[in-house]
């Protein structure tokens, strides 16, 4: 046997070494990510500022044609007529309703 | 000369008793909480399996939802169980086969109880619907770090030691034990930076997660099953392996074929072509390393059927070696483009994961631990009984939950495939054999909680106090444990 091999001095570098290889895949990985391609698509890049073009086109038109004091007053008027609202014919039960008085079995 | 080397021996006895002596408490203590963590998971996947074709189960706990119990299940069964078992294995082994005392037990129990602690927090979140959702790796992302501390701190001293071993021979067992102990956070530090650190593309995560499932098993947990094995068949049959050359073979052909393994999960995904098919390949591939591992270590224990059939090591490996030789054929057929169209979305994935996991891993584990805790302890199993119902309701158990599975999967994928039925058509007809996968699981469940019981006897030092291992020979004339009381002259020798 040959206990030259098991020393204090070559413990201590192979916990070191042993650390290394056991980090040196994520040290690998943090190294060679600014060199990994770039993730933008390149076709969503080319087409991407026509698309922002129509977007902001879009945004605009619907701005210039909201007209809040219509808007405002139309709410005004719906708010007023609410508390006259009446069930119709078509109208869906509320689920879990209590029975009307006609439903209620006889006592 | 005959004296020099009867003091050899001695000495050797001698340093091998103080090495189990330095160990017991790390080791001891990753078998038994591992094992609670076995009976757990089996719990889970027992009412996961349930869910599958009652789905009201239990529906009065949202903590049980079904995606959130399927997903702990695993999870438990991996951390809990898996990585702790394969960490007493391989820090006892190689502190044996370095014929180096360990002298950071402390450490390593002190990592050992905070890999429990961080394990349990991430079952929780799981249970709290605040799981990662990214299969196999399905605990929140501060996890991760954590365990890998833990991971390095339980099993850095293996590699110390194996750097400062004596001069000499370096045991096949070693080579396995050393490949997964460098590969494991290989694979655990990339899926871990592309999946929870880079902003990668979500189809990308998927796949990197699909390559951790597939090494986790290839390049982890199957070298430590193939170490164990390596060990205990020449151990326990006192014969040499039968060939170093396909020993060597083996172990290559894994290294070789086991880091493609994995992306045949994104069959059909708009990824690269050869992603997938380069995985299907690689796990077909196994079936190589299979062969050669398991003619090999047959052809060391051939004749010897006698020894396999009473000692409780060897049977568990070699049933897992069997197991392993049935995961190569399986994984053949079911890694073909036919079979990957019908086991993309069923049930075949979950029966062929198990096969591994348990069937292969952890019966070699098993196998392990029943050679371990003896000679740690310095008491001997307590009852045979015990011993064979883990062996019969595991082996029962595991290849009921693998064909219920696999066939149940197969013909849920028919289902799918079949485009004249309506979509419910294909969970009806998984529905009978998860029947199947429940009941295996209760008889997994029976074995493993007497496995666990034995093991806490044990740990309590409440085993037999002979010198005489507890073997499963049913038909010795008085008692196949031998006189007792002889443990004061019993030093770890015949290790």
């Amino acid at each position: 046997m040959d206990h030259t091999r098991d020393n204090p001095l070559k413990r201590f570098s192979a916990f070191w070494i042993a650390i290394l290889l056991a980090t040196s895949f994520g040290i690998a990985l943090i190294i060679t990510q600014p060199f990994a391609p770039d993730k933008t698509d390149k076709a969503y890049e080319m087409v991407s500022e026509g698309r922002l073009e129509i977007k902001d086109g879009i945004d605009r038109a619907q701005d210039d044609a909201l007209n809040e004091a219509a808007l405002a007053e139309a709410l005004q008027a719906q708010a007023k007529s609410f508390d006259k609202n009446t069930e119709s014919k078509g109208s869906m039960p509320v689920p879990g309703a209590a029975p009307t008085p006609s439903e209620k079995p006889a006592e | 000369m005959a004296e020099n080397n009867s003091t050899a021996d001695s000495k050797d006895v001698v340093l091998r008793s103080s090495i189990d002596r330095s160990l017991r408490h790390p080791v001891m203590f990753l078998f038994a909480s591992g094992a609670l963590w076995l009976v757990l998971s089996i719990v889970l996947g027992l009412v996961a399996s349930a869910k599958k074709h009652n789905p009201e189960f239990l529906t009065c706990f949202s903590w049980l939802d079904a995606g959130k119990v399927d997903a702990a299940h695993m999870s438990a069964m991996i951390y809990g169980w898996g990585l702790q078992a394969a960490f007493g294995i391989i820090i006892w082994l190689m502190a044996r086969l370095s014929r180096k005392e360990c002298t950071a037990s402390g450490i390593i129990l002190w990592a050992a109880h905070v890999w429990n602690a961080v394990v349990s927090y991430g079952i929780i979140r799981i249970m709290m619907g605040e799981g990662s959702g990214v299969t196999y790796m399905e605990f929140p992302s501060e996890v991760w770090p954590l365990l890998l501390v833990c991971y390095t701190t339980i099993t850095i001293w293996s590699l110390v030691q194996f750097q400062v071993r004596d001069a000499g021979h370096v045991y096949v067992s070693q080579w396995y034990l050393l490949a997964g102990l460098l590969w494991f956070p290989w694979i655990a530090v990339t899926a871990w930076v592309f999946v929870f650190l880079m902003d990668g593309h979500p189809l990308m995560v998927a796949g990197v997660a699909g390559w951790f499932k597939g090494t986790l098993f290839s390049l982890f947990f199957l070298p430590v099953a193939l170490g164990s094995a390596y060990y205990l068949a020449p151990k326990v049959t006192g014969r040499p392996v039968y060939s170093y050359n396909i020993a060597l073979f083996g172990f290559w052909s894994l290294a070789v074929f086991g880091p493609w393994a994995g992306m045949e999960k994104l069959f059909g995904a708009p990824v690269p072509q050869f992603l997938p098919y380069a995985g299907a390949a690689s796990m077909i591939l196994i079936l190589i390393p299979a062969i050669a591992v398991g003619y090999n270590i047959i052809k060391t224990v051939i004749g010897n059927s006698e020894v396999i059939a009473e000692s409780p090591s060897l049977r568990f490996t070699a049933a897992g070696v069997v197991l392993f030789l049935a995961f190569g054929g399986l994984s053949v057929l079911l890694h073909t483009v036919p079979a990957l169209k019908l086991t993309q979305f069923t049930y075949t994935g979950y029966g062929f994961d198990i096969l591994g996991l348990y069937g292969v891993f952890s019966l070699c584990a098993f196998g392990a631990i029943y050679f371990i805790v003896p000679r740690i302890t310095r008491r001997e199993w307590l009852s045979r009984r015990f011993i064979k119902w883990h062996f019969f309701c595991s082996i029962y158990g595991i290849s009921s939950v693998v064909i219920c599975a696999i066939a149940g999967g197969l013909s849920q994928g028919q289902g799918i495939e079949d485009l004249s039925q309506p979509f419910g058509t294909m969970a009806e007809r998984a529905s009978q054999f998860s029947w199947g996968v429940t009941l295996a699981w209760a008889f997994i469940l029976f074995a493993n909680f007497f496995f666990c019981l034995h093991l806490f006897l044990m740990w309590a030092r409440l085993g037999r106090r002979s010198s005489h291992p507890t073997l499963l020979d049913a038909h010795h004339p008085t008692s196949p444990h031998g006189p007792e009381g002889e443990v004061d002259n019993y030093s770890s020798a015949s290790a």
